[in-house]
């Protein structure tokens, strides 16, 4: 569809003067250029404002068209790639390296504010070298994190945190290596783990991914717990890379919301319970719970979810959240999009896609859990 | 990004990334500025308030900006730019004819002035730093107009000076462009470890120059290819002057003025840069320090009338041509001209019969006006112009009753109603009409000129937001022309928008904002009078001429502090076009600095746009208005009203 075409189907839609026009089309206009275009799951052809023009048409009042326009203006958020990108490249500058430093601090027993004496330590570079960095996810950007951190081994950051025995074994066998030339001899096998590992990934609405009990009282489940799995293995396993005495379980996530936060500090406090590793949650954009959709400043949109809602989009995964996905899974109510996809923790309204339901989403999603019918 | 589909809001020239965008949007009458006969041989210093144009100017004699020009020459839009700069002899059919060399202070020139040396050794590092990046720009600029690559081919570049500059330099001069390049790349690192270092600098460490030697290497005659030159002529543009500290800034003037370089040297600055005795000369040229200063909006302002209408008109024509989403020929069919419609003319109409029935009512059937109202009775016109004569009449009835000595009742003759009904009062019943009537005032291609101040940039932000609307009407299929009623409207806004912004955005902006206010207010009360004395209204105020000199008197300023912060409001809205000054206004059998309100706040405070409205005020007065705002008495017209 062309530009001006879905300019003029918008103003249509939206009843606008031409004086409307001009004060939002430059506005709209920009944010396309500057962001909203660069939607991944788009359809081909398809831009920001031929999908809000579409996606605006499908509601029957103007109150209800103006309302959800408002939304779109006043409360969308939109993580644009270089956005991504930068949260990636301050990750561990900004939230990793400052732990380090205060762990060789302590190691080298000196204030932790004498950060070159710190950093030019072999104690420094031997607790940065015994860190382990793991994807949990496609969105945890691998290939950009490397890149921005030429100072990390590329041994010591992986794409999954599925660990092969091969794999364990060769990360093993350079760490060995390293270690040697850090603290000058040759580094024996027993001291040749990883003290720190941590777990990257793009965003969380809900933290119900990585951490869940299906029942209550049953044991966890989600990646997390599978993770924790593999590290009581390898604990048992004699050619082990981590030592359960001496592990700090780090969670990196780019993009978090407060319920995250809370819910994996409850969670991950019960998982580890028993055991003595320590753990903590780093979260580079932290989303505080009033960016969130409230009952009450944004009612209108809210009754608007209710009003347009397709039950067809509740599924066996979705119920992992407990409730109906009106407000996205969980509930959680975000108004956040990531350019590669829209999370499911967002208003439904923002993700539905028209091949599977009778509404359509501003920015459709793709979902993981393709449904077979 | 994406280039704004907006055309009139690209601003800064510098943010034009395309070179053919830029030479499409470029007005060939902007040059005007320029006088053909001096431009090459002696230095230029243009001065403007933001948004004047200096940039963009300077842009056009880049080598990339003239090969760009000679390859489109042959397009429309092209070709009187073409033929323009071939007048000048800058380019011609075989291409440029001069090699155009910019350069901006802003870049790390003012942080020399922070090293802890002393000023003669900072004024050696400045003249080092502009040679290293004067060089290292005319190699670039004479490799693109000769088709070469930078810096591969630096080695084809000859150097070749004549005895008498061999001869002034002390140095060995370079002998080709690799070698030219090399010097020029070491002595800017030299100084930027300068710039850099922690540790103390010694005489030793720093690179250090007498003069612009780069203006003395550099030149037509020097510059060669195969033994032939590279350009006709040189010019060296340094742009935003206003960037240096204001002791490196007079250094360098003092340095290019008195030195008379073989080249031609520009110079470019906002008028900020000045200081107060400089601002409150501006529109007067000094002749003996300079051969010629030139400050843009003085110079439209001082041209013939309607020369600033013709170029913004020609600016804004370019400009809507290249409008992606929707065809529009001209700017001026956006807008449109004229009220005399029938949309108006109901309004007109009562409005009429309204002034009419105060008319019987304040002359009550005295004779003395009889035949005046027997005329407009019979006046043939548009609904508007009987309106205007109404109105006009109103005023001079007025007037005539205010006199101080009363005459007897004798009938008036029509004569005299014409002797007196000057274009001026005409003018003045327009703008009291419409104001009354809710007409529109502000509208039309020639008002919005007059709104500009002389100041392209003013003009572009007036006049996008306009087309934006223009646009958008077309794009719902409706017709892109603007009545006068939304013109209007859409104006007021953008002003309004730009008045809230004022005190962020411009110096002492809280209170300038208060000062202007009070002179708003103060101009509005006056104009609004029921005889309109002053018509078609005020729009300035001026002071006299010995209480200016007080005002540049910095001894005498620093003893009370009213009269510094009044220098200082006043500095900050002359930078920045708040003010038009005109200097040395006979009036009163005295000499008057008269402070012109820039045409927007004439539409902020609903005066008339017109030149000419200006009331005396001592500095006291004024010193008053920066703490309290001006309040109108009670009563309009004093005791006898």
């Amino acid at each position: 569809m062309r530009e001006a075409l879905a300019e003029r189907l918008l103003a249509q839609v939206m009843e606008w003067t031409p004086a409307d026009v001009a004060s939002e089309r430059p506005l709209l206009q920009a944010m396309a250029a500057f962001k909203y275009d660069e939607y991944q799951q788009f359809a081909p052809g398809m831009r920001f404002v031929e999908s809000l023009a579409l996606w605006l048409n499908q509601f029957k009042t103007k109150p209800e068209r103006d309302a959800a326009y408002d939304f779109v203006k006043k409360r969308l958020i939109f993580f644009s790639n270089a956005e991504m990108a930068h949260f990636v490249s301050v990750a561990y500058p900004d939230h990793i390296r400052p732990l380090l430093i205060q762990n060789a601090a302590r190691a080298l027993n000196v204030p932790h504010r004498y950060v070159l004496k710190i950093t030019q330590s072999p104690e420094f570079h031997a607790i940065r070298r015994r860190c382990l960095f793991l994807g949990l996810s496609d969105g945890a950007r691998i290939d950009v994190f490397r890149r921005c951190n030429p100072e990390i081994s590329h041994e010591q950051i992986l794409q999954t945190y599925e660990l092969s025995k091969e794999k364990s074994g060769s990360v093993q066998e350079e760490l060995q290596k390293d270690l040697g030339s850090i603290i000058g001899r040759e580094a024996t096998s027993e001291e040749s783990y990883f003290r720190m590992i941590f777990l990257l990934d793009d965003f969380s609405g809900s933290g119900l991914s990585y951490l869940r009990r299906p029942e209550k009282d049953s044991p966890f489940s989600g990646k997390i717990a599978k993770f924790y799995k593999q590290l009581i293995n390898y604990f048992t396993d004699p050619a082990n890379i981590f030592n359960l005495d001496d592990l700090y379980v780090g969670i990196l996530l780019y993009v978090a919301t407060e319920k995250t936060r809370n819910y994996l500090e409850t969670a991950l406090s019960e998982l580890f319970e028993e055991s003595r590793v320590g753990w903590g949650i780093h979260i580079v954009q932290y989303l505080p719970h009033k960016v969130a959709c409230q009952t009450i400043s944004d009612k209108d949109f809210i009754d608007l979810a209710d009003c347009y809602y397709d039950s067809n989009a509740e599924d066996q995964h979705t119920k992992k959240g407990g409730k109906d996905v009106k407000c996205g899974f969980a509930g959680c109510g975000l108004p956040v999009v990531l350019s590669p996809n829209t999370p499911n923790n967002s208003m439904f309204l923002l993700w539905a896609n028209p091949e599977q339901h009778t509404v359509r989403g501003l920015f459709p999603r793709i979902s993981r859990h393709r449904s077979e019918s | 990004m994406r280039e704004p589909r907006n055309p009139f809001r690209f601003r800064a020239s510098e943010h034009i990334e395309s070179e053919e965008t830029y030479v499409r949007l470029f007005s060939p009458d902007v040059l005007d500025i320029l006088r053909i006969d001096e431009v090459w041989e002696k230095p230029q210093i243009i001065r403007s308030a933001p948004g004047g144009g200096k940039t963009s100017l300077f842009r056009l004699f880049t080598p990339r900006s003239l090969l760009t020009i000679h390859a489109l020459r042959t397009r429309e839009h092209s070709k009187d730019l073409f033929r323009r700069l071939k007048d000048m002899d800058a380019i011609d059919e075989n291409g440029p004819r001069v090699l155009g060399v910019l350069l901006s202070c802003s870049q790390s020139f003012a942080t020399l002035d922070d090293l802890d040396i002393d000023t003669i050794r900072k004024q050696r590092l400045l003249l080092s730093l502009l040679n290293a990046r004067f060089v290292l720009s005319a190699l670039q600029g004479a490799l693109l107009l000769k088709g070469m690559f930078f810096p591969e081919d630096l080695r084809f570049i000859e150097i070749k000076l004549n005895d008498a500059a061999s001869s002034q330099s002390s140095r060995p001069v370079p002998s080709n462009g690799k070698e030219l390049y090399d010097w020029a790349m070491e002595l800017e690192q030299s100084v930027c470890d300068a710039l850099d270092s922690f540790a103390p600098l010694t005489g030793g460490s720093l690179p250090g120059h007498d003069s612009l030697i780069s203006l003395r290497w550099i030149t037509a005659h020097s510059l060669k290819k195969n033994d032939a030159p590279i350009t006709q002529r040189v010019l060296f543009m340094l742009d935003d002057l206003h960037r240096l500290t204001s002791s490196q800034r007079r250094f360098l003037l003092d340095e290019i003025i008195s030195s008379r370089y073989p080249v031609g040297v520009w110079l470019a600055e906002r008028l900020e840069a000045l200081d107060v005795r400089e601002l409150l000369s501006s529109g007067i040229s000094n002749g003996r320090d300079y051969d010629r200063i030139v400050t843009i909006e003085d110079f439209w302002r001082g041209s013939a009338s309607k020369r600033f209408e013709k170029i913004v008109s020609n600016v804004a024509d370019r400009r809507s041509r290249d409008a992606k989403d929707v065809e529009i020929g001209t700017f001026s069919e956006c807008l449109q001209e004229s009220i005399d419609g029938t949309d108006w003319q109901d309004d007109f109409h009562k409005g009429t019969e309204i002034v009419e029935n105060r008319i019987r009512k304040l002359t009550n059937g005295k004779s003395k006006y009889a035949e005046w109202i027997k005329e407009r009775e019979h006046y043939e016109g548009s609904h508007r112009e009987i309106a205007i004569a109404w109105r006009s009449l109103e005023i001079l009835i007025e007037r005539d009753r205010r006199k101080a000595q009363q005459t007897f009742d004798f009938a008036l003759g029509v004569e005299d109603l014409e002797h007196r009904e000057v274009s001026s009062v005409k003018s003045a019943a327009e703008m009291f009409f419409c104001r009354e009537f809710n007409i529109p005032y502000y509208y039309g291609l020639s008002r919005l000129a007059s709104m500009a101040s002389s100041n392209i940039e003013q003009f572009l932000w007036l006049s996008g937001d306009l087309f934006e609307e223009a646009v958008s009407a077309v794009l719902l299929k409706q017709s892109g022309q603007l009545s006068p009623k939304d013109q209007e409207r859409i104006l007021k806004k953008t002003i309004k928008d730009r008045w809230s912004a004022l005190p962020q955005q411009i110096r002492y902006g809280t209170e300038v904002r208060m000062f202007l206010e009070s002179v708003g207010k103060f101009s509005r009360w006056e104009t609004d009078k029921p005889n309109a004395p002053y018509a078609p209204g005020v729009t300035g105020i001026a002071i006299s001429m010995a209480d200016r000199e007080k005002l540049i008197d910095l001894n005498f300023i620093k003893k009370d502090e009213a009269l510094l912060r009044l220098s200082r409001v006043l500095s900050s809205c002359i930078a920045h076009n708040l003010f038009e000054i005109t200097l040395n206004q006979r009036c009163k059998g005295q000499y008057w600095m008269v402070l012109n309100l820039n045409r927007i706040l004439c539409v902020y405070f609903g005066l008339p746009l017109q030149y000419g409205g200006w009331r005396e005020k001592t500095l006291r007065e004024l010193c008053d208005w920066l703490d309290k705002r001006f309040a109108s008495p009670r009563k309009l017209g004093g005791l006898f009203s």
